[in-house]
């Protein structure tokens, strides 16, 4: 049996289904608790790994979900858009500076205008919370326009003309993550 | 008959499996494409993302080169070694970074950050594409190939077979039948001297991700260094421009210092002995020639 996690929950596919795409099993995955919702938003654009719509981490490592075969997916775990911006509502992470971040792209994007059709959005915010991991580990506290372009290069958008994608991710990137927390040492007192 | 791929950790088991007719997998990004194309047979593959013999990146001390009396140093990379890997392992290395600089270079190019996670050296290899963008970089450095497989006592057998040998043809390779690509042995004293210059540059349609219409690396240097010039794209197979090589030896070797020195006509000439651009659905045999003389030009009035 393949077994791997996916936004938490554990996902089996039988040996003889191996070569199906990741991208469908995510998609064809049921929500835990949610009846007959599944993780769709990860989005099929071309299916050869040239657009990033299918963009999903790998134990953190940023890939096309269109090009592997469930397979190799055993034992590993793999967090599409719904893992990486939790349900806004989410009681459990109210206040956390996990929260904060998760918000962080979402509430970005809307406030900078960085989604216009939706269907590229959720691999832009794959990508950008991959960027932001990155930054993070290596103590950044600068991003560049450039670096954001470098980034989310595998991302292709018909509709913005990227420069509102772009201004999106900065935003995050100056506004939560070097000021999370501060933002919630306030809230304590 | 269906697509199936199965899983295997060991070394010996894939051995087996690929005697029996698998067809070997590892990052699959060229693989899941023509797969999406329908250009495959249904056929069943091996995983080989689990196996360790193909992982890791060494310095190893060895004999390899049967011309050499005493072992050497070399780089193994193990041929699932990911772009990404290899990009990490030579930026933590400032020496090994600055002998290597191509290959970090090639990595960052052969296409999205998210491909550069996934696909593999040794994949860009043996699936022998004449536009594939690791191999220009490869055949600046003395790369030797280490290729594995199950003889009929059941033993594994390993051989090596030297780098500019094994591509033959379109899409064909030295390798055999059930044999797979283990790891690359590249000579640690090939690497960049201080004072050479390199140069990899790929053209295509989109800066991030494209198949080239040309891909082209070379380096040069002072003295006894030899000029190096690869392209790809322009050939069935990955080409030395030995003719083009041979021109610009000649004018250092009249003492001429620029190389401005070499006339149009003569680099056109030499590199039509060493090219033989085609028309293809991404560009014409005629634009091909011309960026290549470009780029050549280029690479010569910036040493």
């Amino acid at each position: 049996m393949i077994e791997f996690q996916l936004n938490g929950q554990k996902v089996k596919v039988e040996p003889e289904k191996g070569m199906t795409r990741l991208l469908d099993v995510i998609r064809k995955t049921p929500k835990k608790d949610k009846e007959n919702e599944f993780f769709t938003g990860t989005k099929e654009g071309c299916g050869e790994g040239e657009c990033g719509a299918c963009s999903v981490l790998v134990n953190g490592v940023l890939v096309n979900s269109c090009l592997i075969p469930v397979l190799q997916m055993d034992g590993q775990d793999v967090k599409s858009v719904e893992g990486i911006v939790p349900d806004l509502f989410e009681d459990t992470l109210r206040d956390s500076v996990e929260r904060i971040e998760a918000q962080g792209i979402v509430n970005s994007f809307l406030k900078k205008g960085g989604a216009q059709c939706g269907i590229c959005t959720p691999g832009m915010v794959v990508a950008t919370a991959a960027l932001l991991d990155k930054k993070k580990k290596l103590k950044e506290t600068t991003l560049s326009r450039d670096e954001i372009r470098q980034a989310l290069a595998g991302n292709l958008c018909r509709c913005t003309g990227y420069q509102k994608i772009i201004d999106s991710v900065k935003e995050c990137f100056d506004e939560y993550l070097v000021n999370a927390h501060r933002v919630v040492e306030k809230r304590v007192d | 008959m269906e697509f199936k791929i199965l899983a295997s950790n060991n070394l010996k088991e894939c051995l087996s499996l690929l005697k029996e007719g698998c067809k070997p997998f590892a990052g699959g990004t060229d693989l899941m494409v023509q797969l999406e194309r329908g250009v495959l047979k249904p056929q069943t593959f091996v995983n080989l993302l689990n196996i360790p013999e193909f992982h890791g990146i060494q310095v190893v001390e060895r004999k390899i080169n049967p011309a050499e009396a005493n072992s050497e140093s070399y780089l193994r990379i193990g041929s699932a070694t990911t772009y990404s890997q290899l990009i990490q392992f030579l930026q933590a290395d400032a020496k090994l970074r600055q002998a290597f600089a191509p290959l970090m270079e090639a990595s960052f190019q052969v296409g999205t950050l998210a491909i550069q996670n996934r696909g593999t050296v040794g994949g860009n290899i043996m699936n022998a594409s004449p536009a594939a963008d690791f191999p220009p970089a490869l055949l600046l450095f003395d790369v030797w190939v280490e290729l594995t497989s199950f003889d009929e006592n059941h033993s594994t057998c390993s051989r090596i077979v030297h780098y500019p040998e094994f591509h033959v043809d379109y899409r064909k390779t030295l390798a055999k039948n059930h044999e797979v690509l283990t790891a690359l042995w590249i000579r640690m004293d090939s690497g960049l001297r201080t004072n050479e210059k390199w140069y990899y540059e790929k053209v295509g349609t989109r800066a991030a991700q494209a198949i080239s219409k040309v891909c082209f690396a070379a380096r040069m240097g002072h003295g006894e260094i030899s000029p190096r010039l690869v392209m790809a794209s322009v050939a069935p197979i990955t080409k030395i421009l030995n003719h083009t090589q041979k021109l610009i030896k000649m004018h250092r070797e009249n003492g001429e210092i620029g190389y401005s020195r070499i006339s149009e006509v003569e680099l056109r000439n030499a590199l039509v002995e060493d090219i033989s651009p085609k028309t293809d659905i991404r560009s014409t045999a005629e634009y091909r020639f011309e960026v290549a003389f470009r780029l050549v030009k280029h690479f010569l009035s910036i040493y």
